[in-house]
């Protein structure tokens, strides 16, 4: 029998080809990691598959805890922690540790002058060298030293607009994830457990709460009805979850709605929880009420600016932004916050989110140098709208908003004036204000360079939140009262 | 006895092995503060020959929050794009020399100008530009303004401007001041008015 090469090269090929293309497009495997907490800081482990068993740089794993030395010596690699002499042998499966033989659950590895252990016995090497408690959760890759540990509990409010409190022993700052009838919050650096798994609950608004661990961090995910939103509170030991929008005051015109309507999405003062008339509640797909969307700017791997050594951007725009939703709410204005926790999210993301959602109002807020003030800005853009068919161009959203945006900021800047700041208004071409299809302003504020401290400090947080909130809740006023 | 003839052979070695040794310390000291400062060693254009002119700079001034003009003297070709590249240069040198009106990143250059259509100008910038750059609206904002307005003022008929960091474009230029859109030289010149 004749081979028809070409044939053969073919065919070998094409069932090749695919299988390339699947793992060239298949999702690339997220890095795992362990997670390591104690009373004074969290750090993360990379954690490394040899041959189907996870291990751990031994350096990396005690660096963060204090000195460490590790050198070969013949065989052995000797270990120098704190005072603390140990010795590790490659391939062997145990390891000596004060002297004593301490069971790692596989073999020691060593690879370019690393040696490696296996993910497990960070458990008995820790507690051999450090001679505190600890606790691994193996398969969440959660290592706790020293009952380094925050415990929440949830508390069910039921009502016809039922709302869930999540009360946690230490602030927290998780990241929020919503998704259609399904809130999660993550807790990367926070040592976050639950002795609960999955409680399920009769209620219309909230249906149940999961707590699960995966890859060094923890998750509780809150099911219920469509829209659920999350709000932080009391220093960031509260969060609330609860239903996004009372559906009356979004069914009726902005225009109709009395200056007192509760907020959309109270926080937690107790009122908040109270039944709600019926008027006020009914089907959640109706339009969205007047709600102003506050962005505090950057956040995740874009820390922003550095004000000082010690103090970023993001951290100083998240607070500031919890602070303007609960002076808002004071006044009746109902607020959602873009990101209620320290998330990356791109520019055009955060104009998608404020879009989609028909926000009536958008700030976005910013901090940075040089200060000391209080700066306002709007769109730099133009007041000519240009469409294409039905469609205004991205990048030309705003145009239909400017003259209310600038009418706004001078507002805003004018009730800062007030309060004594030193205050400036401006037209600026930041990103994403020209996208956005609503009124929109950015707020930056800057510290004096001598008081970079003051922008984290409550009192100058809460006197630049309240003017901002206070201008705000006099414009949808007025804006209510026009025809 | 050690023979005199070795004594002295012997301490012109020591000195020789003391002056290399502090050689190579000085040369390692060198290229770790090279690194440390981010000096990237990219080639640019050279400067062109041309004619000294006048140049007006709009020059930011970062503790006075405000953009004031001044005079001063540049090399100028009479080609469009390179004579809007050296203006920007000149901008540029102001900031990077020490003490700075309004600091840059070390390595900020302008790579090249595109003229399209002698109305639309694209300033291409090194990557240390905007890595270095000092993040915040109002800085940001004032090198944008401070740069189209010097660009307008010495290179008359631009209306449109395009920044580009490295042959690429980028988002923004330190997390705010917005680098996808094309400047309208109108419009900035009114922004920048609000800093005078």
């Amino acid at each position: 029998m004749r081979w028809n090469k070409p044939g053969k090269f073919r065919a070998a090929l094409a069932a090749v080809f695919p299988l390339l293309c699947a793992l060239l497009l298949s999702p690339a495997d997220p890095e795992r990691q362990l997670s390591v907490y104690t009373p004074q800081k969290t750090y993360a482990v990379e954690v490394q598959d040899r041959q189907g068993q996870l291990y751990i740089n031994i350096t990396d794993l005690l660096g963060p805890l204090g000195a460490v030395d590790i050198h070969r010596d013949g065989k052995d690699w000797k270990l120098r922690f704190n005072g603390v002499d140990g010795a590790f042998s490659e391939g062997s499966d145990s390891a000596r540790l004060r002297g004593k033989s301490v069971d790692l659950g596989g073999k020691t590895l060593v690879e370019t002058n690393h040696v490696l252990v296996p993910m497990g016995a960070s458990f008995a090497i820790i507690s051999a060298l450090l001679k505190a408690p600890v606790e691994l959760h193996q398969s969440g890759r959660r290592l706790f030293i020293e009952n380094t540990t925050t415990r929440f509990t949830a508390e069910l409010k039921k009502s016809d607009k039922s709302s869930l409190l999540l009360n946690f022993d230490h602030p927290v700052n998780p990241a929020i994830i919503q998704e259609d009838g399904k809130i999660r919050l993550t807790f990367k650096r926070e040592p976050v457990v639950s002795n609960i798994t999955n409680q399920p609950w009769d209620d219309k608004t909230i249906h149940s709460i999961s707590f699960s661990e995966d890859n060094g961090a923890a998750s509780l995910t809150v099911t219920g009805v469509s829209g659920l939103m999350a709000s932080l509170s009391g220093d960031g030991r509260n969060i609330i979850i609860e239903a996004a929008a009372p559906t009356t005051a979004a069914a009726q015109p902005v225009a109709s709605l009395p200056a007192a309507t509760p907020p959309a999405t109270s926080p937690l003062p107790p009122a908040a929880a109270a039944p709600q008339t019926p008027a006020e509640t009914g089907e959640t797909h109706a339009a969205p009420a007047f709600f102003v969307m506050i962005d505090p700017g950057h956040g995740g791997s874009d820390p922003g600016a550095r004000l000082g050594d010690k103090v970023l951007e993001k951290d100083v725009t998240l607070a500031l932004a919890r602070r303007l939703k609960a002076e808002l709410q004071e006044r009746g204005v109902a607020a959602r916050i873009l990101r209620d926790g320290d998330t990356g999210l791109t520019l055009d993301q955060r104009a998608e989110i404020t879009n989609g959602q028909h926000a009536a109002l958008y700030v976005a807020l910013h901090a940075g140098m040089p200060g000391p003030g209080v700066r306002v800005y709007c769109s730099g853009g133009t007041t000519t709208a240009v469409a294409s068919g039905k469609f205004l161009l991205w990048d030309n959203a705003q145009a239909n908003y400017l003259a209310r945006s600038q009418t706004l900021a001078k507002e805003v800047a004018g009730g800062l004036a007030k309060r004594n700041l030193r205050v400036s208004s401006l037209s600026t071409p930041l990103r994403p204000l020209n996208n956005i299809n609503a009124p929109a302003i950015a707020v930056e504020i800057a510290p004096g360079s001598d008081s970079v401290q003051d922008v984290m400090g409550q009192k100058f947080q809460t006197t630049v939140a309240s003017g901002i909130a206070s201008e705000i809740a006099q414009t949808r006023s007025r804006w209510e009262k026009q025809p | 006895v050690i023979p005199r003839h070795f004594q002295i052979t012997i301490t012109l070695l020591l000195v020789a092995i003391l002056v290399s040794g502090f050689y190579i310390i000085r040369l390692t000291h060198t290229e770790q503060a090279k690194n440390l400062g981010g000096i990237e060693e990219k080639l640019v254009a050279p400067s062109p020959s041309g004619k000294q002119e006048h140049i007006q700079m709009l020059v930011a001034y970062d503790e006075d929050r405000a953009l004031r003009w001044r005079d001063a003297t540049a090399t100028l070709p009479k080609e469009r794009n390179l004579r809007a590249r050296e203006v920007l240069r000149a901008l540029l040198a102001e900031y990077l020399q020490a003490p700075s009106p309004h600091p840059l990143g070390k390595g900020s250059d302008i790579k090249d100008v595109y003229m399209i259509n002698n109305e639309t100008a694209v300033i291409d910038t090194t990557a240390q530009f905007a890595d270095g750059h000092p993040s915040g609206i109002l800085l940001e904002e004032m090198t944008i303004c401070s740069m189209i307005e010097t660009l307008s003022a010495n290179v008359p008929g631009i209306t449109r401007v395009k920044f580009v960091v490295d042959g690429q474009e980028r988002d923004t230029l330190a997390g705010h001041a917005d680098l996808m859109s094309f400047y309208q030289s109108s419009a900035v010149h009114e922004m920048a008015r609000e800093f005078q």
